[in-house]
């Protein structure tokens, strides 16, 4: 008989890596602004503001999104929810 | 009273909605969203290769960075193979419990009935790989940053 495994695993592993991609990812661009002020004619480290900033976008964005489908579906704006998400499986 | 006013007031007092949404399973969504992968894989390979091509991979703060940005590429396949794989399941090796099809997906089990559904597990948990990606990114950044309190 083939097993079974639980998928809460998979949700754990989500919401705390979105937690750790939003915390890592605001890290990372105050230490990039930190750098910037540092030394502002330096463009390498303008260049770093830039890629750090548009990284935190993606990861705010993403984990946020991700935390914010758990928040939904336990607070019952499941139908909703469904219905916005392509190709998830929230059935 | 002017035409255009009367449209603007008509707008605005009896809005319509107009949700920023996808709500149908059409496969756009999903081709935007793998397409959107492959260019983010790019553009980190090419990032990594730039900075190890000019040489900062020699000082060790880059090279952490330059790692990041590689796991940051690598999660981009794994999430890109998750997405494809999830299409290959069939509903029926989600097991609902005594909830049946109405069960959360987290009280859910997956019946691991062969290789694609033992794919879809480990490809899932893509943020093992993407959480230490942000982390080395973070961590190079921290000491270019002790690097020039030191001055050096």
């Amino acid at each position: 008989m083939n097993p079974a495994w639980p998928l809460w695993i998979i949700c754990l592993v989500d919401v705390l890596g979105s937690i750790g991609m939003i915390v890592f990812s605001a890290l990372a661009f105050k230490q990039a602004l930190q750098a910037s002020a540092a030394q502002p004619t330096n463009p390498r480290y303008s260049y770093l503001v830039w890629f750090c900033g548009t990284l935190m976008a993606f990861a705010w964005f993403r984990a946020g999104g991700h935390i914010l489908k758990y928040i939904l579906c336990y607070g019952g704006a499941y139908p909703l929810l469904a219905k916005t998400l392509p190709f998830h499986r929230w059935t | 009273m002017p035409a255009w006013l009367v449209v603007f007031l008509f707008s605005w007092l009896w809005p319509a909605y107009s949700w920023a949404l996808q709500t149908h399973k059409a496969p756009e969504g999903f081709i935007a969203h793998q397409l959107a992968h492959i260019f983010f894989f790019g553009a980190m390979l090419l990032f990594s290769y730039r900075l190890k091509r000019v040489g900062l991979t020699q000082r060790s703060h880059w090279n952490l960075i330059r790692w990041g940005a590689l796991l940051l590429g690598i999660w981009n396949l794994w999430a890109f193979a998750g997405h494809m794989v999830e299409h290959l399941l069939p509903e029926s090796v989600f097991l609902g419990g005594p909830g049946g099809a109405e069960t959360h997906y987290c009280r859910k089990h997956l019946l691991i009935a062969g290789w694609p559904e033992l794919a879809y597990f480990i490809l899932k948990n893509d943020n093992l790989i993407a959480v230490p990606a942000f982390y080395l990114i973070y961590k190079g950044l921290k000491r270019l940053n002790r690097l020039l309190q030191e001055g050096l």
